[in-house]
């Protein structure tokens, strides 16, 4: 409760933000955004007023507060484009908020152009939120609780290694959203520098360190058609996409070396390289010259990896192979404890050398072979946590697809809409390509999406948790009590 | 690997080679299958009798050298057992493709050998064009036949009593799950159980043969189809494969011979003595006919709600459902019942048949794709971390059957199929890189990664892997002995032959000193 009520306050700020741009830009939405952002203001310091965190926070229960932050600040944020009738429906308007707030950046919107600016602006808002909120999610509170192996990295965060949860996660919180801020003015003058106007920068820069994806233009990023401005937003994507205890290493410490000692950053960094460079191989293979093939895999490579999403190019036209590539890196996603989405690289290559474990032990069957992950020896419990969340990936990716394609897309379509919606990152393949929106998909796909987004963004676990809490209190036939 | 020993034990002046103890072995099997494919297209007038009867004379030939030459060490170590029976599917492989080449059937090397990988590999893929099918060589037509019922015959015996021994990707739960009818040491355990199994095998085949000519087909197709039903291979000696006949007799015939070749054959075995206990007492079996029966409903509401009649939805749903979780790849589409075509499903009923391709049937049987026992041990293993993340510090013991799963297995298992999955992975980004459309690739290296035969998109039942090019269509023959070999007796052997390719003569020359010294 004392969470979401502060998850909305923050959010009506967002809106009175907005409704200050709204205004500057003489936009069409004052009153929609007034009043949206009163109403959760309302809500949001209610809540926040009437309850306090208990001294004893069970992990269940916080990721109830995660869980439910995250649904009721995207229900609060439908509010302003709802109220504009920015959507005919309801449901779309649902869909763009969770969208945003899970800094996915799949749109319904279309054509964007056509709603005004200062909604526009808090379209871009909701993903830095999002942004916010992960990062938070990714470095405080899931590896205290070893989700999905998380553990590992919770060994080295930047706060004060207390014990107790709620004063080290408002230090640690403090702490990186400094770096966010930071990174977010820093792409802003980048982007200035690059050419583009106030607006463009600020709203771009929103979306670009917070990985998410969404641009108030219809063609994304190729509505500049500038290398520059590529050039800046691959910087923003890329940073967003590694460890914010790495940045504040670097940053506030002083430490330039730190991210070459950290084992994923490395694995990252060649990924990335790796990638770009089979890609556009395929590409210059299928008749691209060489520099345009170089400019666009570089920027969608990094736009997939790092699930930000934006385009400067219509993927789904290029070979198979290329395509498969990019879906592949849709699955990977960027660093632990980053704003990008997906199963984060830690695991990938946790899994990597875990397969090749076996294949050893089939050969030799009684060596104990350890999983290193840098100099450390990765724990067995561990390495089975991961394993697990995984498989868990990839059965809610596969019954995602089945529904999906079920309720009418085809094969393509429907695998890579759920694979995208995973991950976090935005556009599909198939019909729900980069130039195209997920309008392609029926309504009751949109709202399975929906799910599925939520789910990826907070790491399985807490909603699969959350879920069978309620599952469990549901089945006595008692009232769903309120959380303090 | 394939180095000979340099040993001689025992009197016998024979050197000790695993490997090509067991290719000369295998040669000589199929030497012998040729021979009579040859004196089947002797006596049904077929074009090419004499090419069957070279391959034979010289498979024969290579055989009887490498069998009288080597004697099988007694000091097996998981590596050589797997280089060993790596080794005796590519040779098979090999000598299995000169009829198809010397009769002109394919006239290309590479076609000949694509043909005879997916046969004993109990695929069924194949690059055959309806004008080859309708050339006069039922002898070589039925060798093609053989060639999966070889494959099969060599995978119940690898699946039943070699794997689950060496613990290849979590097998060694089949021990306790359906204990195969033999004892603890690997080489009389393999003939043991090989002369024990192979009698429920060829009598399997005798009977499906009679069911089949008493559902209406020749002796000749009753006998060429029994052959690809009990491997679960799927080839047939018509282009149309089971939809020549259009028959729904013949296709319920069928199902129930894929349904059981595709049963775990120690179980079979075990019927011989304990009754139909052993059946009920398989929790792997429940779990295969659940996903059996879920698959065939869920297919056929799909396809009865996509406007079909709902016993024609029925018919191809039951059908194909089975044909592709069993492995098969038979195909029951005609002039007559187009509907069988599953490429023109909606989406959603091909993708139940994609998962269906990658689940596969049980452990211990002829049949490929990840199996039912991984699914459900990973199945459990995933909804364990979900309790886990809820309660931190408990200890779930996971259970199959009646059978705690050890942490170790479970790691395997989850090895087994990430291992799988990076393969089909990269095996789609090579065949696209090659040239084929996502969904062509995707279903083609599924396909050929579980044994099925038909893929999906342009490579689909009505279709042949002629819509692959030729390097692509190599790489999926390749993954097809990937995916029947379990994975690892592949990756291992290339581990050794690279680590000893790296370590160069003086090491070879060491390790020979080694095995002196041991003798």
């Amino acid at each position: 409760m004392h969470m979401v009520g502060l998850g909305l306050s923050f959010a009506s700020v967002g809106m009175f933000v907005s409704l200050a741009v709204d205004i500057a830009v003489a936009g069409p939405d004052h009153w929609p955004l007034l009043v949206a952002a009163l109403a959760t203001a309302a809500v949001g310091v209610l809540c926040w007023r009437s309850s306090r965190v208990p001294a004893d926070v069970r992990p269940s229960a916080a990721f109830a507060a995660a869980s439910a932050t995250w649904i009721v600040v995207s229900v609060f944020g439908a509010l302003p484009y709802v109220l504009a009738g920015t959507f005919d429906t309801l449901d779309s308007a649902l869909f763009e908020s969770v969208s945003g707030f899970t800094a996915t950046g799949s749109t319904v919107l279309d054509p964007i152009e056509g709603t005004g600016r200062g909604l526009l602006f808090w379209r871009q808002l909701t993903q830095w939120y999002g942004g916010m909120g992960m990062i938070l999610l990714a470095v405080a509170v899931l590896p205290i609780f070893g989700v999905g192996g998380q553990e590992l990295l919770g060994a080295e965060g930047p706060g004060p290694t207390s014990e107790e949860l709620a004063p080290r996660i408002s230090q640690t919180a403090r702490r990186l959203w400094l770096i966010y801020l930071g990174l977010t003015g820093v792409v802003v003058v980048g982007l200035l520098v690059a050419g583009l106007n106030l607006y463009d920068s600020v709203t771009h820069a929103l979306t670009a360190v917070s990985t998410g994806g969404f641009s108030p233009y219809n063609d994304s990023i190729a509505h500049f058609d500038s290398v520059a401005v590529e050039a800046v937003l691959m910087v923003g994507m890329f940073l967003g996409a590694t460890s914010f205890i790495i940045l504040w290493r670097v940053s506030v410490g002083r430490d330039l070396r730190a991210p070459w000692r950290n084992p994923e950053f490395r694995y990252f960094v060649w990924v990335v390289v790796l990638a770009v460079a089979v890609v556009t191989a395929i590409n210059i293979d299928s008749g691209q010259g060489a520099a345009e093939a170089l400019r666009v895999s570089s920027f969608n490579v990094v736009s997939l990896v790092s699930s930000t999403g934006f385009g400067t190019a219509n993927f789904v036209l290029w070979a198979a192979a290329a395509q498969m590539i990019l879906l592949a890196l849709m699955v990977t996603g960027g660093m632990s404890g980053s704003t990008s989405g997906a199963m984060k690289l830690f695991r990938v290559k946790v899994m990597a050398q875990f397969s090749r474990r076996e294949v050893q032990r089939a050969r030799r069957t009684r060596t104990l072979v350890p999983i290193r992950f840098g100099d450390d020896v990765v724990d067995e419990p561990v390495v089975g946590r991961i394993a697990g969340f995984v498989l868990l990936y990839f059965l809610i990716v596969a019954a995602g697809g089945v529904l999906v394609i079920i309720l009418g897309s085809d094969i393509v379509t429907g695998l890579s809409g759920s694979v995208t919606s995973m991950g976090g990152v935005g556009p599909a393949l198939g019909d729900a390509g980069p130039t195209s929106n997920f309008l392609v998909f029926p309504r009751p796909a949109r709202g399975v999406l929906m799910v599925i987004m939520l789910l990826g963004r907070l790491e399985v676990f807490p909603m699969m948790l959350m879920f069978a809490a309620i599952w469990h209190r549901m089945r006595p036939g008692r009232v769903l009590p309120s959380r303090a | 690997m394939t180095a000979p020993g340099s040993g001689f034990g025992g009197g016998r002046r024979r050197l000790t080679s695993t490997v090509a103890t067991l290719v000369g072995v295998a040669l000589l099997f199929v030497a012998a299958g040729q021979a009579v494919a040859g004196l089947v297209e002797l006596f049904m007038g077929g074009d090419d009798p004499w090419a069957l009867f070279f391959s034979a004379a010289i498979t024969a030939g290579v055989g009887g050298v490498l069998w009288t030459v080597f004697r099988v060490d007694r000091a097996l170590s998981p590596a050589s057992v797997f280089g060993a029976v790596l080794a005796s599917w590519v040779a098979a492989s090999m000598f299995g493709a000169l009829p198809y080449w010397l009769s002109g059937l394919t006239p290309a090397v590479d076609d000949a050998i694509f043909e005879s990988v997916s046969g004993f590999s109990c695929t069924g893929s194949t690059i055959l064009t309806e004008e080859q099918f309708s050339q006069n060589n039922p002898g070589v037509m039925l060798w093609r036949q053989m060639t999966q019922w070889y494959g099969g015959m060599g995978m119940i015996v690898l699946a039943v009593a070699v794997l689950p021994f060496l613990g290849v990707g979590g097998l060694e739960l089949v021990r306790a799950e359906a204990p195969g009818p033999s004892s603890d040491r690997l080489a009389p355990r393999v003939s043991e159980t090989a002369k024990r199994l192979w009698m429920v095998y060829v009598g399997f085949t005798l009977l499906s043969a009679a069911a089949l000519v008493a559902a209406g087909m020749s002796l000749y197709d009753g006998v060429a189809h029994s052959f690809s039903l009990v491997s679960t291979g799927g080839f047939s000696p018509y282009v149309e494969s089971i939809g020549y006949y259009d028959s729904v007799l013949i296709e319920g015939v069928i199902i129930v011979g894929m349904v059981l070749g595709a049963m775990n054959f120690a179980l079979h075995w075990r019927l011989l003595r304990h009754g139909l206990r052993p059946y009920r007492e398989s929790s792997e079996l429940r779990a295969f006919l659940v996903i059996l029966v879920s698959g065939i409903a869920v297919v056929a509401l799909i396809n009865s709600s996509a406007g079909v009649g709902a016993d024609t939805a029925l018919r191809n749903s039951a059908f194909n459902v089975s044909s592709l979780l069993t492995s098969t790849g038979y195909g029951n589409a005609s002039p007559t019942n187009p509907f069988g075509d599953y490429v023109l499903w909606v989406a959603g009923a091909q993708l139940v048949l994609l998962s269906a391709m990658v689940i596969g049937g049980m452990t211990g049987s002829t049949s490929g794709g990840l199996k039912v026992l991984r699914v459900t041990v990973l199945a459990r293993s995933a909804g364990r971390e979900v309790l886990r993340a809820r309660h931190p510090r408990a200890q779930i013991v996971l259970k199959e059957g009646r059978v705690a799963v050890s942490d170790r297995v479970v790691a395997n298992i989850a090895g087994f199929g990430m291992l799988y999955f990076l393969i089909t992975a990269v095996g789609v980004v090579v065949i696209a890189a090659l040239g084929a459309d996502l969904v062509t690739s995707v279903g083609g290296v599924v396909s050929a990664m579980g044994n099925m035969g038909p893929g999906l998109g342009e490579s689909g039942p009505t279709s042949n892997f002629l819509v692959y090019s030729r390097p692509a269509r190599m790489v999926l023959a390749a993954l097809m002995l990937v995916g029947r070999l379990e994975i690892f007796p592949v990756m291992i052997t290339g581990v050794v032959l690279f680590r000893r390719l790296g370590r160069g003569v003086r090491g070879g020359a060491r390790s020979i000193h080694a095995r002196e010294v041991a003798e």
